[in-house]
């Protein structure tokens, strides 16, 4: 079911489209991310559904009821700031309560809800504190304590891990998953991390100058990206870029060949192969391209080398640091299975198939 | 003992060392600064608290103190200039706040036209000011011909030579010291929780009420003692729109001193008045840090 459906939506702030002609639509019980580098109009986004903003052109609807001109405090939806934004003359209790008591909710039932909503984000011993006397990660969780307490209808989430080291990231993380599935609450979260939004979500919204590049499944982003940016954004990616022959090779000007799955229905022309670093073999002796390492960067559980091949284009290749290793300088042959070859279609010729 | 840690003992030693020197130099480049400071100040205040304390023989007395207690003269002049300083400052609060919001919800020229005229009245002189509301409230004066000329009143409303006019005059001096950190507070306040609270479902008014203005008042409380402190010394205002009918401490002590020569009543006052601004003051430095 559809919950949130943006309708060629438009802001601008003067000159400039904050947001493009956007639509998009959300599913009820998701947990969607949109991704974009700064400035794509990813906070403008959450603004405009949580009605702190509204759009220039174009409708907005929560469920069948246009939200459009609705006020923010009339739409129930739970927002999260990246600045956590409690109230500091609050304590902890009491930010939670807010929204509760907006609601005429008291006496008993006030208490048990607060007390419910800090216990899933453990924190039922700190009600008694004022928001300066937590940490940010604590924090964190109150905001989202609050966002949720009065159960609302979507959870709105604005880069809510930037904040936090890496550590506390990674269980926060986890942690607002999980409560995400546990409530079912349609969430929608914004985030600059690529590896945030590919680890979380069910589906990614790929913002790129206020327009979609791209939605799709983390696994469907990853693996079949439909433009160069959406490759480059997510993970890295080694750019192949040539001629399509008949035979499944792409060729470079200078004559070199990459083996690649020609898609039916494919036309010869120029076009742009993705090839992920994880997908090249570098330990044959014998390969479809040969290189110099130039560049060795540990990274722990992989290895990632930086190849220059003979022609001067720089191919990077991760290799699992089991796999042993190889000394910058040192010649290698790069292989990799031509089906791992992503051909983006954005770059399909056009004319008639091979 | 090896060569770390004989390096860090060296380094640790080294750091010790120009702490139990005495810096000659330093207190020499202090030493007149401070005795000045001493002369200038300290010495009159002990001064006049000698007086306060002791009789015409030098002995130990609370006699002025007495004088200064029994004396309803003395005892009215001061509830008056409480009470004046009361209501200047809660008349400061009530003008000023509004002022200084509506202020902040301009935008960028408007805001600092309106924030020009409040600062601007720092540069006129308060004499210059005090003798412009002779100009505007006298009986002859601006709002006096207007009420005659709409037929409102026959006879010129008696605005000035009393409580009114002071009250008037010492508003009007105090205001920018309300309006100028208020304003400053305000805009301070991050946007975010009012928009946050707007998501949770609260109400324009519920928002002011339960954020804005509890993430502002401390400000207001110290700038209103600041008001109140400086309200119990005016002098000119006083006795200039007060027409010398009303006078409140600061104009008795001019009385007490350059008309009666009572120096030891005037410093028994002056012991008061200190005790009482320095007790306020005390109050507002607490708020200040506590909040800032
Ligand atoms: N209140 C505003 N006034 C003027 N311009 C704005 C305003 N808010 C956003 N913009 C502009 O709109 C564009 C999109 O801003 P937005 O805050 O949505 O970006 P973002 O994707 O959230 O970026 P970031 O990752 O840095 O938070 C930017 O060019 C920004 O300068
Ligand atoms: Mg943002």
């Amino acid at each position: 079911m559809t919950l949130v459906r943006f309708s060629n939506v438009s802001k601008s702030y003067g000159s400039v489209r904050a947001v493009d002609d956007l639509s998009l639509e959300v599913s009820s019980g998701e947990f969607t991310t949109i991704l974009g580098p700064s400035g794509s109009g990813k906070t403008t986004m959450l603004s405009l559904i949580a009605g702190i903003a509204t759009p220039t052109s174009g409708r907005i609807q929560l469920g069948e009821r246009d939200i459009t001109h609705v006020p923010a405090a009339q739409r129930n939806i739970g927002l999260v700031f990246q600045s956590y934004a409690l109230f500091p003359h609050m304590n902890i209790f009491d930010n939670v309560a807010f929204p509760l008591r907006i609601r005429k909710i008291g006496g008993a039932e006030l208490e048990r809800r607060v007390a419910e909503a800090l216990r899933l984000v453990r924190l039922a011993e700190y009600g008694r504190r004022k928001p300066h006397q937590l940490s940010g990660g604590q924090q964190q969780r109150v905001a989202l304590a609050r966002a949720i307490v009065f159960k609302p209808d979507i959870l709105l989430l604005d880069e809510p891990l930037a904040a936090l080291d890496r550590k506390l990231r990674e269980e926060v993380r986890t942690e607002i998953r999980e409560l995400q599935r546990g409530l079912g609450i349609t969430t929608i979260m914004v985030t600059h991390d690529q590896e945030e939004a590919l680890s979380m979500s069910d589906r990614v919204v790929l913002l790129s100058g206020g327009k979609v590049e791209q939605i799709g499944s983390p696994d469907e982003m990853y693996h079949r990206p439909m433009t160069r940016f959406a490759a480059g954004f997510l993970g890295t990616a080694n750019f192949l870029e040539g001629k399509l022959n008949g035979t499944g090779d792409i060729v470079d000007a200078n004559g070199q060949r990459f083996p690649c799955y020609k898609p039916a229905g494919w036309a010869s022309g120029e076009v742009c192969g993705v090839l992920r670093p994880e997908d090249i073999r570098t330990d044959g002796a014998e390969g479809f391209v040969s290189g110099t390492v130039r560049d060795v960067v540990f990274l722990g559980e992989i290895v990632r080398y930086g190849v220059d091949l003979d022609d001067g284009r720089r191919v990077h290749a991760n290799i699992s640091g089991a796999r042993g290793r190889h000394s910058e300088g040192s010649k290698v042959w790069l292989s990799w299975d031509p089906a791992r070859v992503w051909l983006l279609p954005d770059t399909k010729p056009q004319g008639e198939p091979l | 003992m090896s060569d770390a840690s004989l390096a860090a003992r060296g380094a640790a030693a080294d750091a010790a060392a120009p702490r139990r020197r005495i810096r000659w130099d330093l207190i020499l480049l202090i030493a007149p600064l401070a005795i000045a400071t001493a002369v200038i100040f300290d010495i009159p205040l002990l001064n006049t608290a000698y007086w306060a304390v002791t009789d015409e023989t030098g002995a130990l007395s609370g006699q002025y103190f007495r004088e200064f207690a029994e004396s309803a003269a003395y005892m009215r002049i001061i509830w008056r200039t409480l009470l004046i300083s009361l209501e200047v400052t809660v008349i400061t609060m009530l003008l000023g706040y509004p002022l200084a919001y509506w202020a902040t919800r301009l935008t960028m020229r408007p805001r600092m036209i309106v924030l020009g005229l409040v600062v601007m009245t720092f540069w006129v002189s308060i004499l210059v000011r005090t003798y412009a509301w002779i100009v505007i409230l006298g009986n002859g004066g601006l709002v006096n011909r207007g009420l005659q000329w709409t037929g409102l009143t026959s006879k010129p409303v008696q605005f000035l030579y009393n409580e009114f006019g002071i009250v008037v005059g010492m508003t009007n001096v105090l205001l920018p010291f309300l309006v100028l950190p208020l304003f400053a507070a305000m805009i301070r306040v991050d946007q975010r929780l009012l928009q946050v609270a707007e998501t949770l479902g609260a109400s324009r008014f519920r928002i002011f009420w339960q954020i804005f203005f509890p993430l502002t008042v401390p400000t207001l409380a110290a700038s209103a003692i600041l008001v109140f402190i400086l309200s119990l010394g005016f002098y000119i205002t006083p006795a200039v729109l007060g027409g010398g009918r009303v006078p409140l401490i600061a104009n008795m002590m001019d009385l007490l001193i350059n008309r009666f020569a009572r120096w030891e009543i005037a410093a028994v006052v002056s012991i008061v008045l200190m005790v009482i601004t320095l007790s306020l003051y005390a109050v507002y430095q607490r708020l200040r840090e506590r909040y800032q």
